[in-house]
């Protein structure tokens, strides 16, 4: 058996080290980049997703690598109707691509007992004890934690630095790095550095940097390719970027999904309007926004044809309308235009900044513009 | 002093030069004709004519060619369109709320608020609402753009287009021809529909306001701006600056950073030997192709990069 996945941010590199450490075989595909995308094209359907294109073109570049057994998380939510991983599979299955398929689905969609039913194909073909793999995998989830956790504080970091451009290099380099690592040791050991060589770095004096909140679907927040590297591109720009949405967040919401029904986990949603799931995380895009307690601009980022966020978009325009919350949607496709994303993210941080600058000298408006802050 | 700002577009490349208050002293409009190098050159040209270099303070580049832009003549601010326009609006007159600007490629709506943007929408992949398509129908039937706006502000009624899709438009003017309508209502109709996918596409969900400013090179064309008063309800102000007035924002950015030492690269820039070279660069999976200016030998520019490994350099 040679296992391979397709890539999801910090998940890709957490995933490699932890079938290293199982000592199963598996193969990484390349990066996301041009060549997974025009793959992916090829073999899906016109009007899938960009999400689902870039997943089409990694699983078919490590077939073509020699990989037999694809392991997917799918968790069966409410894209395509819960089929979303079914389809993948069909996909696949058309372009000539004879996968052993492993798609992990929710505990409470599909059972505990039908999970550890797939999940033993991976232990049964490779002799691994459970207890190597229950290990394994909580070690995966630290990786993960931790991965996020230093990107959340590097991006935040950045506009308050002398130089933003330092901590998107020192991200790169960390990364990089990790991709090579050997062992999960010497992957929490590069994060420890990595984190020790973000607190050095010079920061301004006196810096008070736009802050931006970035919000909207998930693969497209975490996958820095199907976004165009926008955080980076913010983080250049000097702003202190918030993302609250990521592999970790997505593991505890999960998590509490099968032990919290849908109805009590309601409660903790403030006020947003949606009372019903929507589909994908378009109602945790809400309650994201609504709980930000002190931003200056949202950014809120969806792939072309995500249903889920188009309702959230509704749903956002309202709030921009009746509580002047300053809101880009930016919907990425693979006919991109670099210089249409660019323009527009500039003079969306520069509007920002602008209104910041002079309302500065005015502290009360300052934290009305500031939105979340009591009024 | 004077402060110099370059808005480098897809159909044409201004250049302005501003004094200490503000007011513009020299303005050159420039069609790009596909090759933004040679315009830019050319503009920095006619202008040392009648300036030196020493007197320049600071220059500002703006437009979609803003980075090849300050590689040639060296920028201090290299700003987007959005935030220049918004800038010169501010200027000329703090009481405009609603900006609509329509270049040859792009359109946007910039609302503005106690002199500043607020809010502001781009078009996306679709050329139906912008300046291109004018001038393409123009040149269809023979007639100079400016002409064309004449014709289209003293028709008595519009003629009904199809107006969503550009290519469609056309084969809609083109039946429309062929049922035998006049041609001044055509280019009403033309210009209507365009107003309308405008409105539809690029304005949808701001709200409009008074003051309204219409500028960008369509707003030249007479009957666009009765199309828009005809749909808005509202009278339409064009700034007599309406040609450049990315060029005049870019030029009021350059001197509100009021830098120490210029960047310009004086006028002279208009005569050096450019030589632009592209190469891939294979550091990491995005594989960008990376745009190196060089004259004489000398890097001046470089840009495409998204790391900001070879851009970061200079």
């Amino acid at each position: 058996m040679i296992a391979a996945f397709p890539h999801l941010g910090p998940a890709a590199i957490a995933a490699a080290q932890l079938f290293s450490y199982l000592e199963i075989p598996h193969i990484v595909p390349p990066d996301n980049g041009k060549t997974t995308l025009e793959q992916g094209i090829k073999i899906s359907p016109e009007e899938m997703c960009l999400p689902f294109k870039f997943m089409a073109g990694n699983l078919k570049a490590a077939y073509d690598a020699g990989a037999d057994t694809a392991i997917m998380v799918a968790t069966c939510g409410p894209c395509r109707l819960g089929e979303y991983g079914e389809l993948l599979k069909e996909t696949l299955q058309k372009a000539g691509c004879q996968y052993q398929w492993v798609l992990i689905d929710s505990i409470s969609t599909i059972g505990l007992g039908e999970l550890t039913r797939r999940l033993r194909l991976l232990t049964e073909e490779t002799c691994i004890s459970r207890r190597k793999f229950v290990k394994g995998m909580a070690m995966g989830v630290r990786l993960i934690f931790k991965m996020d956790r230093l990107r959340k504080r590097a991006s935040e970091r950045a506009g308050y630095l002398a130089e933003p451009y330092e901590a998107v290099k020192l991200l790169h380099e960390t990364d990089e790095k990790l991709k090579c690592a050997g062992s999960f040791r010497e992957c929490f050991a590069l994060i420890r550095e990595a984190e020790k060589m973000l607190d050095i770095l010079k920061r301004k004096k006196g810096a008070d940097p736009v802050k931006v909140l970035v919000v909207g679907e998930i693969y497209t927040s975490v996958e820095a390719a199907a976004n165009g590297r926008l955080e980076e591109k913010l983080m250049k720009l000097g702003c202190s970027v918030k993302r609250h949405i990521d592999i970790s967040w997505w593991i505890k919401y999960t998590l509490m999904d099968s032990l919290v029904s849908d109805k009590v986990r309601r409660l903790f949603l403030p006020g947003a309007g949606l009372a019903d799931t929507v589909g994908g995380y378009g109602r945790e895009t809400i309650a994201k926004i609504l709980r930000e307690k002190s931003c200056d601009g949202i950014i809120k980022i969806m792939p072309a044809g995500c249903m889920p966020e188009i309702v959230t978009k509704a749903f956002c325009e309202k709030l921009q309308k009746e509580k002047n919350y300053r809101i880009l949607h930016l919907i990425y496709d693979e006919m991109s235009g670099e210089a249409g994303y660019e323009t527009r993210i500039e003079a969306f941080v520069d509007m920002l900044e602008r209104r910041k600058n002079v309302l500065v000298r005015n502290r009360h408006r300052l934290d009305q513009h500031r939105f979340g802050v009591d009024r | 002093m004077y402060w110099l700002g370059i808005d480098i577009g897809s159909i044409s490349t201004d250049l302005v030069l501003i004094d200490e208050h503000g007011e513009i002293k020299e303005s050159q409009y420039l069609r790009t004709k596909s090759r933004p190098m040679e315009a830019v050159k050319e503009g920095l040209r006619r202008l040392g004519q009648e300036y030196r270099s020493e007197e320049v303070g600071g220059v500002g580049v703006t437009g979609s060619g803003r980075h090849l832009g300050a590689a040639i003549a060296g920028g201090d601010v290299i700003k987007n369109e959005i935030t220049a326009h918004g800038r010169a609006v501010a200027h000329i007159d703090p009481q405009i709320r609603t900006v609509i600007e329509i270049g040859g490629q792009d359109s946007k709506i910039i609302i503005m608020e106690d002199g500043m943007v607020s809010d502001f929408a781009m078009n996306t992949v679709c050329a139906a609402g912008t300046g291109s398509f004018l001038d393409r129908q123009a040149g269809r039937m023979g007639v100079s753009i400016e002409e064309m706006g004449d014709m289209a502000a003293e028709a008595e009624h519009h003629a009904a287009i199809a107006g969503r899709c550009a290519v469609f438009a056309e084969s809609d003017i083109i039946h429309k021809q062929q049922m035998g309508v006049r041609e001044d209502e055509l280019m009403a109709g033309m210009c209507h529909a365009l107003a309308v996918t405008y409105m539809s596409n690029v304005a949808k969900g701001k709200k409009i306001e008074p003051k309204i400013c219409f500028q960008g090179g369509v707003a030249a064309n007479r009957g666009m701006k009765k199309a828009f008063e005809e749909i808005l309800d509202y009278e339409i102000f064009v700034p007599a600056e309406h040609k450049v007035m990315g060029a005049f924002g870019a030029a009021l950015l350059a001197k509100e950073k009021n830098v120490l030492k210029t960047r310009f690269n004086g006028f002279e820039a208009g005569l050096l030997d450019l030589e632009l070279t592209e190469h891939q660069c294979n550091g990491c999976s995005n594989c960008c192709h990376v745009t190196t200016v060089e004259s004489d030998g000398v890097k001046r520019g470089c840009f495409g990069d998204k790391c900001g490994k070879y851009s970061a350099m200079l």
